[in-house]
């Protein structure tokens, strides 16, 4: 063993997508007006997802007698999606999975199915909910195949095939029978359901009345190609007051700019907050507030869990708590939540309101 | 080597695996859920006591934090180790470096690491691996609690006859006797005696004061380049004539990386690891109170951290620089507070609950916020306090500290050994009830089943099928047993336990064959002598003639049969 078998690498910086990364609410907020346009899932983005997810959940309603509790219920979804991943990777390679199929890292050799156990938390049913986002498309699967299904996994959560001699007989045995025409676990492209997915999404996109946007949007489904920067500044940076995105991020960047120097008393603090304002006076006044969030939109946002405003100055500083490792921690979140404007998902915006996970549902469904 | 910018969670993500150990001075909970995403084994996380979380959601009890105190704890040192251990069935991964396990370490590009995977095919994987499971056996001493599940971690985890042959990438660790220097010396007596070396370069983000060994340090090379922070105190370098450099632009500001690369001819040795270039973490031992620290050394090419060191990230100060030198005010002096925030941990046993405390600023404890005060029993450390009387609601304990109110999950310790042996670390998990190759279980379960054999001829055979059920089951684990590689303590000790769960004839027949199978397997000696010593012990209980039975297992292991 030499040197040629390790690696030495300088540790990237990473986002970390819950917790008290979220100084004024603006991520929170941000994500509530993108689910106001966008009535999906803004993390991992698989048509097939929506589809195993309402299946997996009638499946559940409709053999009640497997599971007395939420945990149980848990541990069903968990071993289905173990199942659904294990066909597809037992058909195609890590890399034509590639594009967020939640569990691609797992060797099919690791992935037991008999247990919930073993898996990583983020899996399909925390994203996706476990409301029916597609029931013309679950009704049409059911008919064309997933109702003769059922039987088979209903034994699959009842068999007790521990041994590992048997295990591998049965699973190899249900894997070629799930593996059938038209079947989820045998594509983890929707194709023979992609029109009628398509449909049922434009359709709850149209549904959110957004008119002005569903003009612009709905083309892109139709595109057989389109050029991914007009996608970004069509939708995102478009300065139609009907559209509140551009207005929005406008506002965020500035704001964060003039809050930085604020805290670190920089010299240009007075013009950074001019700009700041006049980008706030911008936004319409509709959009300073979500119907679904309870943050309200201010020049000067009052409530942050790191700074405190200070009125009488007119300016934020950090919460002095008497604990300098908790300062410096809240300055290390500060620097790492400044860096994402210009960095959110290699665009240059600073939330993208769930369009990169649009792109990608469109990529798939083309 | 490769080299690059890596997302450390990804590093986790990629590597598949049953148990994982992370090391880490501080910790937060964001890093902590992160981990949940990505890592698909169990997470034992030991942490320095003073820099605890409380968790809020640990699903499956997966998650089991563990505080830690360096051997002779003080106000000045701590424990500082960073480490991950990922054990899968066929294999590990170590990842050793600079971060903790805190938002702080991914905040900017500030760490440096170095991964390995391990797959046990040479013996210098299995000794490179059992320098980090000697470290773990070390880390016994450095418990508050719960040293019973660390060994039963550390039996799942070690690989006592596997053999192993020394390798010139060392996984090291300060001792009671030994400080990181001092291994870092024999490591260059050992592979490097003889030879002069050009250079060493030394980068640290903190600095002491003083340094005792400064003249040690120049007898291997006295032209000593020290890559410091911006206004950290240069004077101890300043004082031995070391060259001093400091980041030219914010690729290298806040540098978190700890390095010591000691260049020669034709190559060089490289530390990276946990402890900074001082008093506490580099060249104390652990009787003289030094951090608990750990990393890596190794020989690299000349090439290897050339652009890490580079002239695009750092400039040397000039002479002039050097006497004009103003101190910052933050001096990057090494230091290490304790955090004012108090956190809890919960774990059950049985139906026991311990509720663990950590109260820097002593603030009553309260079921209720206006409730009587709980009376907290002391633990042997300072600040860290435990008590029985708090109950859990849906899997959680909640409670106050002063005004504010802590909602902390609940461990439970069974679910998590059970977790452990489920993700295939115990070789008869898979093997119970109808299953069982233990004949008492085995029985029960026929005869609550009330499971017989049923005959398709006109004689009905009422006979519970005990003896072709046990065959099977017997035959199915030894060939879940063959495509084992290696065998850790605990299975050593499982196989043992097995073997004398009873004196009935069938435990003669598992333990010949067991032998049969172990014999075809390298390194599992002790599995052997002690199916040997159990055959023997057998044969006399059941009256069998050890000589004849000897002669039949001798020719019968050499037959294909």
């Amino acid at each position: 063993m030499g040197y040629e078998s390790i690696n030495i690498f300088n540790v990237k910086p990473v986002s970390f997508d819950q917790g008290e990364r979220d100084p004024f609410g603006f991520d929170d907020f941000s994500e509530k007006v993108g689910a106001d346009y966008l009535p999906f899932s803004g993390s991992v983005s698989k048509p097939t997802y929506y589809l195993f997810v309402a299946y997996v959940n009638h499946f559940l309603n409709t053999n009640k007698s497997l599971w007395k509790n939420d945990k149980q219920k848990r541990e069903i979804q968990i071993r289905l999606e173990k199942l659904l991943v294990y066909c597809w990777k037992s058909k195609f390679s890590k890399t034509e999975l590639r594009g967020g199929l939640l569990g691609n890292n797992f060797e099919l050799s690791v992935i037991d199915v008999f247990t919930s156990k073993g898996w990583v938390i983020q899996n399909a049913f925390k994203i996706y909910t476990d409301r029916n986002f597609a029931p013309a498309t679950l009704e049409l699967y059911l008919k064309k195949v997933g109702e003769r299904q059922m039987p088979l996994l209903r034994d699959f959560i009842l068999c007790d095939y521990k041994l590992p001699q048997r295990k591998a007989e049965y699973i190899k045995d249900l894997v070629k029978q799930l593996q059938k025409k038209n079947s989820l676990f045998n594509n983890h492209r929707l194709e023979d359901f992609k029109d009628k997915f398509k449909k049922e999404l434009i359709e709850k996109i149209k549904g959110r009345l957004k008119n002005e946007y569903f003009q612009l949007l709905q083309p892109y489904f139709t595109y057989k190609t389109f050029k991914e920067e007009t996608f970004w500044s069509k939708l995102l940076e478009n300065p139609n007051p009907k559209i509140p995105f551009a207005f929005l991020n406008n506002w965020f960047g500035k704001f964060v700019l003039a809050v930085d120097a604020d805290i670190y008393n920089k010299p240009n603090r007075k013009s950074l907050w001019i700009n700041a304002d006049k980008a706030f006076e911008e936004i319409p006044n509709n959009y300073l507030s979500s119907s679904k969030s309870d943050i309200t939109l201010q020049k000067r946002m009052k409530k942050s869990k790191w700074f405190q405003f200070n009125t009488s100055e007119n300016r934020y500083a950090f919460y002095d708590k008497g604990s300098p490792s908790e300062k410096r921690r809240i300055e290390n979140l500060w620097e790492s939540y400044k860096k994402r404007q210009g960095e959110e998902e290699g665009t240059s915006y600073f939330f993208n309101y769930r369009h990169s996970a649009l792109l990608r549902l469109i990529k798939e469904l083309r | 080597m490769k080299k690059n910018s890596k997302d450390f969670f990804q590093s986790i993500a990629e590597y598949p695996h049953n148990i994982g150990v992370y090391l880490t001075y501080t910790l937060d909970n964001e890093v902590v859920e992160k981990l949940s995403e990505v890592a698909s084994g169990t997470k034992l996380i030991l942490h320095d006591y003073k820099q605890g979380i409380s968790i809020d959601d640990n699903s499956n009890s997966t998650i089991f934090c563990v505080p830690m105190k360096p051997l002779k704890p003080n106000d000045r040192n701590c424990f500082h180790s960073k480490l991950a251990l990922l054990k899968s069935e066929v294999g590990a991964k170590f990842i050793v470096g600079s971060a903790n396990l805190s938002v702080d370490s991914f905040a900017t590009e500030k760490e440096i690491a170095i991964e390995m995977e391990l797959e046990f095919k040479t013996e210098t994987d299995v000794f490179i691996y059992n320098q980090i499971i000697n470290f773990f056996e070390q880390l016994k001493s450095h418990l508050f609690i719960q040293i019973s599940i660390w060994e039963q971690t550390i039996n799942k985890l070690r690989f006592k006859e596997l053999p192993t042959k020394s390798n010139s990438i060392h996984f090291i660790f300060n001792s009671n006797e030994k400080s990181i220097f001092d291994e870092y010396k024999n490591y260059l007596g050992r592979y490097k005696s003889g030879q002069t070396a050009k250079s060493i370069k030394i980068a640290t983000p903190f600095v002491s004061d003083d340094y005792s060994k400064i003249e040690e340090v120049k007898s291997i090379s006295d032209n000593i380049s020290i890559y410091l922070r911006t206004g950290a105190k240069i004077k101890p370098f300043q004082n031995h004539h070391c060259k001093i450099f400091q980041p030219l632009n914010k690729k290298r500001e806040g540098f978190h990386s700890k390095l010591m690369l000691t260049e020669f001819n034709s190559d060089a040795v490289l530390f990276i690891g946990s402890a900074n270039f001082t008093e506490q973490g580099f060249f104390k031992t652990l009787n003289e109170s030094a951090n608990q620290e750990c990393g890596i050394i190794l020989k690299v090419p000349l090439k290897e951290m050339q652009e890490w060191f580079g002239e695009n990230f750092w400039k040397q100060l000039s002479e002039i620089e050097v006497a004009d030198y103003k101190e910052a005010e933050d001096n990057s002096l090494e230091f290490f507070e304790s955090q004012n925030i108090h956190y809890a941990w919960a774990e059950k046993e049985n139906t026991k609950i311990t509720t663990y405390i950590f109260n820097p600023n002593n603030l009553p404890v309260r079921k209720t916020k206006d409730g009587n005060k709980i009376k907290l029993q002391n633990t042997d450390s300072e600040f860290l306090f435990k008590t029985n009387e708090l109950g859990e609601q849906k899997q959680t304990v909640i409670f106050f500290i002063g005004d504010e109110k802590i909602s902390v999950s609940v461990f439970e310790l069974t679910e998590y050994i059970a977790g452990l042996n489920e993700k295939g670390e115990s070789i008869f998990d898979s093997f119970k009830g109808i299953y069982s190759v233990n004949p008492t279980e085995l029985d029960t379960a026929i005869n609550e089943g009330k499971l017989s054999i049923k005959e398709t001829t006109s004689i009905q055979i009422t006979e519970p099928p005990k003896l072709e059920q046990y065959f099977y089951n017997v035959k199915s684990l030894l060939q879940s047993i063959e495509h084992k590689k290696y065998f850790t303590d605990f299975n050593e000790k499982e196989i043992q336990n097995e073997i004398y769960k009873s004196d009935d004839g069938r435990i003669l027949y598992l333990t010949l064959q067991l032998l049969k199978t172990f014999s075809a397997k390298q390194n599992t000696e002790n599995i052997k002598q002690e199916c040997w010593k159990r055959i023997s012990e057998l044969s006399e209980k059941l009256n069998i003639d050890q000589r004849t039975l000897n002669t039949f297992i001798k020719g019968w292991l050499i037959s294909k049969i």
